[in-house]
């Protein structure tokens, strides 16, 4: 810091360097944690089949009156484990699209829940003297596809297929497919500004590792604070969402993510304060030597 | 002389400063930088998690019956400049809207109401069918589907798929009115798509409203059939 020039110059540097170091962490924590695994990891440990289970169940129940059809036609052939498949096979796809731009054949087969119905819809038939006519094959497979979908729609806790039909997952895929490349450019961005900051502070070497102390701890602090803040005041469990399955893994997947950002934060924080202290070391080494030793420096 | 505007230059008070200065300006440019993502999120979320089983089709008690078709998108058959088009069903999902300012590709729905406007755009039943001659006027949600209306400017290009055909519009004119003034959505002599949505008011619903006017530039009715529906 000995000539203003190179001070602007290095606080240049470093502000990027923060800036690089965010997104090193960011696109980690999604590497490291938005995968299809985590994800349906997270979806079990917190119990989410279970709650879809009885959303149906209410769903069903309350359509009743309206569409006639008793809820255990649909209960009695949807299992949790059935619940659990569907959802599960709903998080890989919506990963899949992301990273390929495709997804499997279809959902969980719900060709039990297609049989119920035809079976109450085959008996109301006959006890009514109903002709299985064109008017009843289609008010089966009316009530079959809303079936399917009413499913569907609720097993898909993180809302994928909305998310893809509207376009959304595939401007998100864009990034997420190469966030390995992307990782590597921010490590090869990083390593690129530590040796500017080097070759800009060749005359006083020790002044790289104040910079890149400051640095991180910037980082750390920029990333640590908003994430403290979320997590303190419950930001994401404010949220109305009106589906308790959806709710339970849209908070904790954003939760989560936002823990594993702080951490990072924590300890990218850690590392600047650790080279900051090094740095005031050398600093009040150097500050001992002798007067003619100083002298020297100066030169 | 030199070695004390060297221990000015080396002071405890610049080496103290300057983390505060650059925590200054990072969390300036993290705040600026952070708005228009912020603000995409948001749109997102609202997108994502609205409640569709509302109007799951079949059984509504409100007799609203939605059909969500699959909209051609990447027909590659032969077209003309003319043809025949389908006249959607109420509730009936017949077109998508795309422009370079929309986040999200905009599916749109043949009528009005709070049911299928949760759901994509709406077009008034009263309007042109696109590809006739006239005014086909469609609206949406300003913090859902058209959260980017703002961002159209003149000579911004709309394209408008539906499964007879697609249609392609240039802006012509951005326009703001009074939701009472009835002047931008009723029928035209010339052929025009009408888009408009309500303007934000964090006090609650806006009286104003804001949208644009496109100008029908190219119609490629399809002739034969390909492409796969979406």
């Amino acid at each position: 810091m000995k000539k203003p020039s190179s001070y602007i110059v290095s606080l240049v540097l470093s502000v990027i360097t923060v800036f690089v170091t965010l997104a090193l962490m960011g696109t980690m924590v999604v590497f490291i944690h938005a995968t299809p695994e985590k994800a349906i990891s997270l979806a079990q440990d917190k119990q989410t089949a279970p709650m879809i289970l009885n959303e149906l169940e209410s769903y069903f129940k309350d359509r009743t009156s309206s569409s006639g059809i008793p809820t255990n036609v649909y209960t009695d052939a949807v299992s949790e484990s059935l619940i659990r498949d569907i959802r599960d096979q709903q998080i890989r796809d919506g990963f899949m699209f992301m990273k390929s731009g495709n997804t499997s054949d279809g959902i969980a087969d719900l060709d039990k829940l297609d049989e119920s119905l035809e079976q109450f819809f085959s008996s109301y038939a006959s006890e009514n003297g109903i002709e299985k006519d064109k008017k009843y094959d289609t008010a089966l497979e009316k009530a079959q596809t809303s079936a399917r979908k009413v499913v569907s729609e609720k097993c898909d806790i993180y809302k994928m297929s909305s998310l893809r039909s509207h376009g959304v997952l595939k401007k998100v895929g864009v990034i997420y497919r190469d966030l390995v490349y992307i990782i590597a450019g921010l490590f090869g961005a990083a390593a690129v500004l530590i040796l500017l900051l080097i070759l800009t502070c060749r005359k006083e070497k020790r002044s790289v590792l104040y910079w890149l102390g400051v640095s991180c701890l910037i980082a750390g602090a920029v990333g640590t604070i908003p994430s403290a803040i979320l997590l303190g005041t419950g930001y994401f469990n404010s949220f109305s969402i009106k589906q308790p399955s959806v709710f339970t893994a849209y908070t904790s997947a954003m939760n989560g993510l936002t823990s594993a950002f702080m951490a990072a934060s924590i300890a990218v924080t850690a590392v600047g304060i650790a080279m900051l202290i090094v740095y005031g070391v050398l600093l009040s080494k150097e500050k001992t030597v002798t007067p003619t030793d100083v002298s020297n420096v100066s030169k | 002389m030199r070695l004390m505007s060297e221990k000015k230059r080396n002071s405890p008070l610049l080496h103290i400063a300057t983390p505060f200065i650059m925590l200054a300006l990072c969390t300036g440019i993290t705040a600026a930088a952070l708005i228009k993502p912020y603000d995409k999120l948001k749109m997102y979320l609202n997108i994502a998690f609205m409640d569709t089983l509302k109007s799951e089709p079949g059984g509504d008690a409100s007799g609203l019956v939605i059909k969500d078709n699959k909209i051609i998108e990447d027909y590659s058959g032969k077209t003309s400049s003319t043809g025949e088009v389908i006249r959607p069903k109420f509730g009936e999902l017949f077109a998508m809207l795309k422009s370079e300012a929309f986040d999200v590709d905009v599916p749109v729905y043949w009528g009005s109401g709070s049911e299928l406007l949760e759901l994509g755009a709406c077009q008034s039943t009263g309007s042109a069918v696109p590809g006739t001659e006239g005014n086909a006027v469609i609206s949406a949600h300003v913090d859902t589907f058209f959260s980017g209306l703002d961002k159209l400017d003149i000579g911004d290009k709309i394209t408008l798929n539906t499964n007879y055909g697609e249609f392609t519009y240039i802006v012509k004119e951005l326009i703001e009115f009074k939701a009472t003034n009835g002047k931008y959505v009723l029928p035209t002599e010339d052929t025009r798509l009408t888009l408009y949505t309500c303007k934000k008011d964090i006090l609650g619903g806006s009286d104003q409203r804001f949208g644009v006017i496109c100008e029908l530039t190219e119609s490629s009715f399809y002739t034969e059939a390909g492409g796969d529906a979406q």
